[in-house]
């Protein structure tokens, strides 16, 4: 198709995505919801931002590193070349992945061949998941100093 | 007691409730606009909210914030497309298969257009998506999207045409590119 065969105001009304206000404030209370939980609750003040331990740090770096295609078992083995150790319980990182899905740092989207198959189901870093990930990677090269490249 | 990330920042909750609960519909359904779906779009609005708690308001937030988050969630959109993008190139040679075959190709009919408008969109100008955004999805005529984007209303007119020719041009070369494959 040539661009002046092209109707693109009636490809943008018909084609351009378009929530409704419901949806908006649905999404809206679930946001809020974790939002709370990351920065208002008593949780939260136990923490300093950046703070991740190294486990869930590596398992959130696998995730993202699996750019949204690794589901428990490939990110667990990204895990493992992470760490440069042997995991023994994958059940250990794909509880991990559910907590950080529920903060908010990943989120999941199941298998379309098998949707309820839970270890086919692949995770994928969100914003608030890479804002973490840089945090506690820059807390980490504060913490290694200057020195860190003679470790 | 330690003070939370948004104490740090001067952040409380009561505020950041008010303002979360006036702009986050225009945050989402700029980023839902953007991306085309609810995970992405709800993980665009949690983003930016969060990242206004971690780091205060910017002079720019001050001065205009609906103009702001609305930009922001807008170029938030526009990263995860092109993150989207780089994902969908890096497909296997049997999702390519899966592509070129012409009775799938139907079959996505509706779903494959607006993949295409909105990776166009994501290729645009910043500056052209908004105003299109603002045309389309907010529905705002030419004076009211010059007086938030502070440009005479002959300019968003001027704008809004080369945006929508260069739109036309990314479809086309999005749509040769596929026949091509």
């Amino acid at each position: 198709m040539k661009p002046n065969d092209m109707d693109i105001d009636e490809i943008l009304r018909r084609y351009l995505p378009r929530a409704s206000q419901e949806e908006a404030d649905e999404a809206g209370e679930r946001v809020l919801k974790r939002i709370r939980a990351m920065r208002f609750s008593e949780a939260a003040k136990e923490r300093k931002p950046g703070w991740l331990p190294k486990f869930d740090l590596a398992v959130l770096a696998a995730v993202d590193e699996l750019q949204g295609e690794g589901t428990a078992v490939t990110i667990t083995l990204k895990v493992e070349e992470l760490l440069e150790e042997r995991i023994v319980s994958g059940s250990a990182v794909f509880i991990i992945l559910l907590l950080q899905e529920r903060s908010g740092l990943v989120a999941s989207s199941p298998d379309p061949n098998e949707p309820d198959a839970a270890h086919l189901q692949s995770f994928k870093i969100t914003g608030s998941g890479r804002g973490a990930l840089a945090a506690a990677r820059a807390a980490e090269a504060r913490r290694a100093g200057p020195l860190a490249d003679f470790a | 007691m330690k003070p939370t990330a948004a104490e740090q920042t001067g952040m409380k909750q009561q505020d950041f409730e008010a303002l979360f609960s006036k702009y986050r519909r225009l945050v989402y359904r700029a980023a839902y606009s953007g991306v085309g779906n609810k995970l992405d779009a709800e993980d665009a609005l949690q983003s930016l909210f969060l990242k206004l708690i971690d780091q205060g308001f910017s002079e720019n937030f001050v001065r205009d914030p609906a103009g702001y988050l609305y930009r922001a969630a807008a170029n938030e959109a526009r990263q995860m497309c092109r993150a989207r993008e780089r994902r969908t190139r890096s497909h296997t040679a049997d999702d390519i298969e899966v592509l070129k075959d012409p009775q799938s190709d139907r079959s996505r009919g509706e779903e494959a257009m607006r993949e295409r408008l909105l990776d166009a969109m994501a290729q645009l100008e910043p500056e052209q998506a908004d105003i299109l955004l603002l045309w389309f999805e907010r529905g705002l005529r030419d004076a009211e999207i010059a007086e938030l984007l502070g440009k005479t209303r002959g300019a968003v007119g001027m704008m809004l045409h080369r945006a929508k020719e260069r739109l036309k041009e990314l479809m086309c070369d999005d749509s040769e590119a596929g026949g091509r494959q």
